[in-house]
């Protein structure tokens, strides 16, 4: 990593933490697989205040999704203190004089990892109980109030009975606006789905987004300490998250979404935590909603690939495996729905 | 051409996925180098089998609209008949996907045709397309 980097940060930690005294970066190193955000763990030790990691979270100059890290600073702060670990949210920095281009910092979970998606068992004997936390905490992701929440500020409150039409034109544009070629699946997927809309939310909730194996850190005691990666997070159907969590992609033990619980334990789990019912041909919408969502990411990951405008690796493993994999997935759907 | 190109990436990517990738100080170096091994891996399923996927795609798609064609009747009739007389010039994969781009952009047009009129047999036979031709580019990976 380069000493720019770590002077760069030094200079902006003084100036946002002058009451630390002198900073010294202990380490510094890019973390692996934010293909959405570049993010930096680094370790300081301060003058006044002694050693304590640190996340930079700095927008990339392109990614799978284009999203606002506003949006995303504001879901941390919607759930700090709650019964939902979100890491603590520290500084939002939009001028471009720190390192040339915006982003946030945040505490470090340390002592915990992620589980893969390409791993056959990512808990271990911890699955159960992660999975009982993690549809829990689904649950209360859903319960928050929107009214007193930060995202309320900078995402728009869409009414209930057109969260769903919010949601599948947003993805649709992106289709429109990134496919490389035509897309039949996804075009019989969307006319589909507005011709058969889901029923009304039952109430209007905060949507992470990207709630799954991958996005959440545990404990090698197996407790979920903190849920990560909120930038896609918006107001919505709290079935939204619900069904993106269940997909079939995030785990190759497809019997058990997420490599966790049962598809039907973890909707039981969350409906008790979250008081609401999952109506099954709701949620039947909203998991093919969940595939369409995630074949237009992958559709735009692809692009960038293509055009050569991000590189990373994750880019092109989205648009070679996980394009593949969500097309097929809705197009099995459309022959169940046709027959 | 020996060894076989399939054969080189697999030894590839067992090479920098088992024990490059493990060197590296863990962090974004050794993820991307393990990520990198696992393309390497995809791309080795799709050498022998991408020309194979687009021929067949391609050949089903023209009987689809040689039978669609005259039922559908109208300027996209004409559209479809025609389409289903064109050949694919080779068996290059860009020349493939180029024709296939084009068939696929004229099933769209003939799947929202269907939709609109009720015509339930062509309907089935696209959506059944659709499920064949997905399933055969599905990529496979092992659990790591």
């Amino acid at each position: 990593m380069s000493d720019n980097l770590e002077q760069r940060i030094v200079r902006y930690l003084s100036h946002r933490m002058p009451e630390a005294g002198k900073i010294l970066v202990l380490a510094l190193s890019r973390i692996h697989g934010g293909a959405s955000r570049e993010t930096f763990r680094v370790r300081i030790d301060c003058e006044r205040g002694g050693e304590r990691g640190l996340i930079f979270r700095r927008d990339p100059v392109s990614s799978l999704i284009e999203t606002e890290r506003e949006t995303e600073f504001a879901a941390f702060r919607s759930f700090q203190d709650t019964n939902v670990p979100v890491p603590g949210a520290l500084y939002l920095e939009r001028e471009l004089e720190w390192l040339e281009r915006p982003f946030f910092v945040m505490e470090e979970i340390e002592g915990c990892t992620a589980g893969s998606i390409l791993a056959a068992d990512p808990y271990g004997p911890h699955r159960r109980s992660i999975g009982e936390q993690f549809f829990t905490i689904l649950g209360h992701i859903a319960k928050r109030d929107v009214g007193t929440s930060e995202l309320a500020r900078v995402s728009a409150l869409p009414a209930g009975d057109v969260a769903w039409a919010r949601e599948l034109e947003k993805w649709e544009k992106v289709i429109d606006e990134d496919e490389l070629e035509p897309q039949p699946v996804a075009r019989a997927a969307i006319r589909r789905m507005k011709r058969q809309p889901p029923s009304p939310a039952q109430r209007l909730s905060i949507v992470h987004g990207d709630y799954r194996t991958g996005n959440f850190l545990f404990n090698p005691q197996g407790k979920i300490r903190a849920v990560l990666d909120w930038e896609m997070a918006h107001l919505g159907d709290p079935l939204e998250d619900l069904a993106w969590a269940l997909d079939p992609l995030w785990s190759g033990d497809r019997d058990h979404p997420g490599g966790m619980l049962t598809r039907d334990e973890g909707v039981g789990v969350w409906e008790r935590a979250s008081g609401l019912r999952a109506d099954p041909a709701a949620l039947a919408w909203w998991s093919m909603f969940a595939s369409l969502k995630g074949l237009a990411i992958w559709i735009s990951s692809a692009k960038e690939y293509q055009a050569g405008t991000n590189t990373d690796p994750v880019m092109a493993f989205s648009g070679l495996y996980c394009l593949p994999f969500h097309n097929k997935r809705l197009a099995d759907m459309l022959v169940e729905r046709a027959s | 051409m020996k060894p076989s190109p399939d054969l080189v990436l697999n030894h590839t990517f067992a090479k920098i996925a088992m024990e490059m990738g493990p060197a590296l100080p863990a962090g974004y170096g050794q993820g991307s180098a393990t990520t990198t091994g696992v393309l390497l891996l995809m791309v080795a399923q799709e050498f022998n089998r991408a020309a194979d996927i687009r021929v067949k795609e391609n050949a089903a798609m023209r009987a689809l609209f040689a039978d669609a064609g005259v039922a559908v009747g109208g300027e996209l009739g004409q559209r479809l008949l025609a389409a289903a007389g064109t050949q694919d010039a080779d068996v290059n994969v860009a020349t493939l996907d180029h024709a296939n781009a084009e068939l696929k952009a004229l099933l769209i047009a003939l799947h929202i045709e269907a939709e609109k009129n009720d015509a339930r047999d062509i309907e089935a036979r696209i959506v059944a397309f659709l499920r064949d031709a997905a399933a055969a580019r599905q990529v496979f990976l092992p659990a790591m």
